[in-house]
């Protein structure tokens, strides 16, 4: 093994000089990884919570009008840096059959939208005529974020008749279902006419992916808790309790994926690559730490520990998750002492490291993910390079010769791809007319593959690649794309791969084997989610901010301190 | 109705695939059709026509000067190659005789061509400067669409005769106009069967969990 240079964290070292050790993207980029990632001190809530907790923010019900049956209209606000934020919540009747989670949905238990400042009767009496109707209302750009969540069947209405009896509600259905609403869409940057992220993307508090977004969710996951306490209160006014502070921490809010998150990775290779740049950062610069101190020693030991009880707690129905889980939980078990002792050695987290590399992907990622958590300030200073507002583009005076070397140094993977094998070509991404919901198809059996998504990014490259063969080295690329502006998509991503390489997906997205969860969960645990509950190979269920601190726990100095929860 | 940037580029990008543009194109075409838009004018009208306008391809023969001539030139179809030679400085000067939508190409050159300033002259007439993706006209330009005897050339800056144009953050789009788009997007979307709504997604009909 070659050591790294010997620094500390204490020591400074420059984020545009990459450590030794970090991850190639042929690593890391393969689906199989990606969906096995874990959340990181760098993933989205994680940033959000940081910034609440540091700006002391103070949530405020504005309005609470709600009536028994908890039907009606609710504003709860809170400030960061300076600035207002208020949720606005409209909940309604809704009959079990109409309660999906899918895109095709037409009514929900609850709509909501972020208003940026505090708003007034006016707005609340527009918005209640568009909310509730979500992508089929109309909105302005006051309205930041637009979402609807659901209940929560088994664990509401159980929520609701123990506190009113003045009981808490019984610990293992709180444990196995983990939220009490979910939400089905959380609709940020400018769709149906809220704000575009432009708006935001400048303000404190507000530059890094998704915040506004986090937000809102936080504030929904305030929203359910006090939703079911009034309810219990209305219910029975003299027995009724509030939820225990112990059960409302580790009440996250629920959230349904599905397909369209992830085509987002693909559609947006910039963004993705600074993901995992700031991420396989965080690793590599964890992994060059010399020694621990005590304090870190401790600190490692106590997370290795939470991370045994929180894989003992997670739980699904799918069978293929099961049995990973089940591994995982053995292979965590078998390096206890040997994790006991490697925190003693020099290169301590390297080793670590190392040692998972024989087992598991999940055992590999879940480790990572526990080293980056002793991280501190300078681990998180590189929360600031996720963000991206740049799109691929094309550099039209490359020269030919340039670009071929991309495609062989960079999209080998692609090129080693048969696509003469029917499998290859198995699937293709398409939208549907019903709702737009992204959908995947079967290309030999379904009709409509003649109008794809572009996911299809290894075939592209190899098309490109054959047909690059016929053009002389020292052409320039606006010339060549003069003659072939088909291939100006593909082009734009292989040159943006030059100077972003971990911006692409290594393996065929419409093969037989693709299977789009890995992208779900990807993206899901840099939002922060965790215990991943895969419906199907295409749709999860997750829990997000469970383990989080609530509004009034945000002054607490541990407000940080919930990677990977455990209810006990 | 007032739209936002991203939405309209949404749909202007679906409108452009679904009226059979690439999808490389239609990208850098959705942005600077937005981004021209974004100064309130006519474009989102016009915007299907040249969708649909049949293919022309340009031909450049030597690549040696920096000035070159064009025909006939469709916004669409060949206004990002005019860009790219801007931005690449394979050519410092373009004549062009006749183009089918002068804002849908000041649009493109806003959105693709940010080294250098340019400025463009109609009939010798200085009417659009771009700088760094900033942009100067004379009003009546708004109201342009085909124009005759262009030139693209270098700016030195030393004519300050146009007024620099503020983009708004909502854009303004007629309500026929964003439907004729929509029905462009149309072409994109697979329409449903019970097979595909049960199985596409890869979920339920229901969750009463």
């Amino acid at each position: 093994m070659t050591l790294p240079v010997s620094h500390t964290l204490n020591d400074a070292h420059s984020l545009a000089q990459l450590p030794a050790q970090i991850r190639q993207a042929s690593m890391v980029m393969r689906l199989s990884r990606l969906g096995s990632f874990f959340p990181t001190r760098l993933s989205f809530m994680r940033v959000l919570i940081r910034q609440l907790a540091e700006q002391k923010s103070v949530l405020k019900t504005q309005t609470w009008s709600l009536d028994k049956n908890g039907f009606g209209r609710a504003v709860l606000s809170i400030n960061l840096f300076g600035r207002e934020y208020s949720l606005i919540a409209f909940t309604q009747p809704l009959s079990d059959e109409n309660r999906t989670d899918r895109v095709i949905a037409e009514a929900w238990d609850s709509t909501y939208v972020l208003y940026d400042g505090i708003p007034e009767t006016e707005d609340l009496d527009r918005l209640e005529q568009q909310v509730p109707n979500q992508e089929a209302g109309r909105y302005s750009d006051k309205e930041l974020v637009l979402s609807r969540a659901n209940k929560s069947v088994r664990l509401f209405q159980h929520v609701v008749d123990q506190l009113s009896e003045g009981k808490q509600p019984d610990f293992d259905l709180i444990k196995s279902t983990g939220y009490l609403m979910r939400t089905t869409a959380v609709y940020g940057n400018g769709k149906f006419g809220i704000a575009d992220r432009a708006k935001i993307a400048k303000r404190n508090g507000m530059s890094g992916p998704f915040q506004i977004e986090m937000l809102a969710v936080y504030l929904i996951r305030e929203f359910t808790h006090r939703l079911v306490e009034h309810i219990a209160k209305c219910k029975s006014p003299k027995n009724a309790c509030l939820l225990s502070d112990k059960l409302k921490r580790y009440l996250g809010i629920g959230n349904s994926t599905g397909l369209g998150m992830a085509p987002f990775l693909v559609s947006h290779p910039v963004l993705l690559n600074n993901w995992m740049l700031a991420r396989e950062t965080a690793i590599a610069n964890m992994r060059s730490i010399h020694l621990l101190d005590q304090t870190q020693k401790t600190h490692i030991t106590k997370l290795y520990y939470r991370a045994k009880n929180h894989l003992s707690q997670w739980q699904t129905t799918d069978i293929t998750q099961t049995k990973k889980i089940s591994c995982l939980r053995q292979e965590w078990q078998k390096i206890e002492p040997i994790f006991l002792d490697k925190i003693e050695n020099e290169y301590p987290l390297e080793e670590l490291v190392q040692l998972t590399n024989s087992y598991s992907l999940e055992m590999q990622e879940l480790m990572v993910s526990l080293i980056v958590e002793i991280g501190g300030d300078e681990i998180d200073q590189l929360t600031h390079c996720m963000t991206s507002d740049i799109s691929p583009y094309i550099l039209p005076n490359m020269s030919l010769k340039f670009l071929k070397n991309i495609i062989k140094q960079q999209f080998n993977w692609a090129l080693s791809i048969d696509f003469s094998q029917a499998d290859e070509n198995h699937q293709f991404w398409y939208t549907s007319a019903t709702k737009l919901e992204p959908r995947l198809g079967e290309r030999y059996s379904e009709d409509g593959a003649e109008k794809e998504q572009p996911l299809d990014i290894a075939k592209q490259v190899q098309a490109l690649n054959s047909e690059l063969e016929k053009h002389d080295d020292h052409q320039i690329t606006a010339i060549f794309i003069l003659k072939h502006p088909e291939f100006r998509y593909i082009i734009k991503r292989i040159q943006t791969a030059s100077w972003a390489p971990y911006g692409e997906i290594q393996d065929n997205l419409i093969g037989k084997n693709c299977k789009p969860i890995d992208m779900l969960r990807c993206k899901l645990s840099f939002f922060g989610a965790a215990k991943f509950d895969p419906k199907s190979d295409r749709w999860t269920r997750i829990t997000l901010y469970q383990g989080a601190p609530t509004a009034s726990e945000l002054r607490y100095s541990d407000a940080d301190n919930w990677w990977l929860p455990v209810l006990e | 109705m007032f739209r936002s940037f991203s939405e309209t580029v949404f749909l202007c990008y679906k409108a452009c695939v679904g009226g059979g543009v690439d999808i490389g194109t239609a990208q850098d075409i959705a942005v600077s059709t937005t981004l021209i838009g974004t100064y309130q004018n006519e474009i989102f009208g016009q915007l299907p026509d040249l969708i649909s306008a049949p293919q022309n391809k340009q031909h450049i023969t030597n690549t040696f000067s920096k000035t070159a001539n064009f025909e006939s030139v469709l916004a669409v179809h060949n206004g990002l190659f005019l860009a790219d030679c801007l931005q690449s400085n394979l050519l410092e000067e373009i004549k062009i005789k006749e183009i089918d939508n002068i804002l849908l190409f000041v649009g493109i050159c806003l959105h693709l061509v940010t080294e250098f300033s340019w400025d463009i002259l109609i009939d010798d007439k200085f009417v659009v400067r771009i700088s760094n993706k900033n942009l100067s006209a004379d009003l009546a330009f708004l109201a342009s669409g085909g124009a005759k005897n262009i030139t693209i050339q270098k700016s030195d800056e030393t004519n300050k005769s146009l007024i620099h144009l503020k983009p708004t953050s909502t854009i303004f789009i007629d309500a026929e106009n964003w439907h004729a788009l929509n029905r462009l997007a149309a072409h994109t979307y697979v329409d449903e069967t019970m097979h595909s709504r049960i199985s596409g997604a890869g979920a339920g009909l229901t969750d009463n969990d």
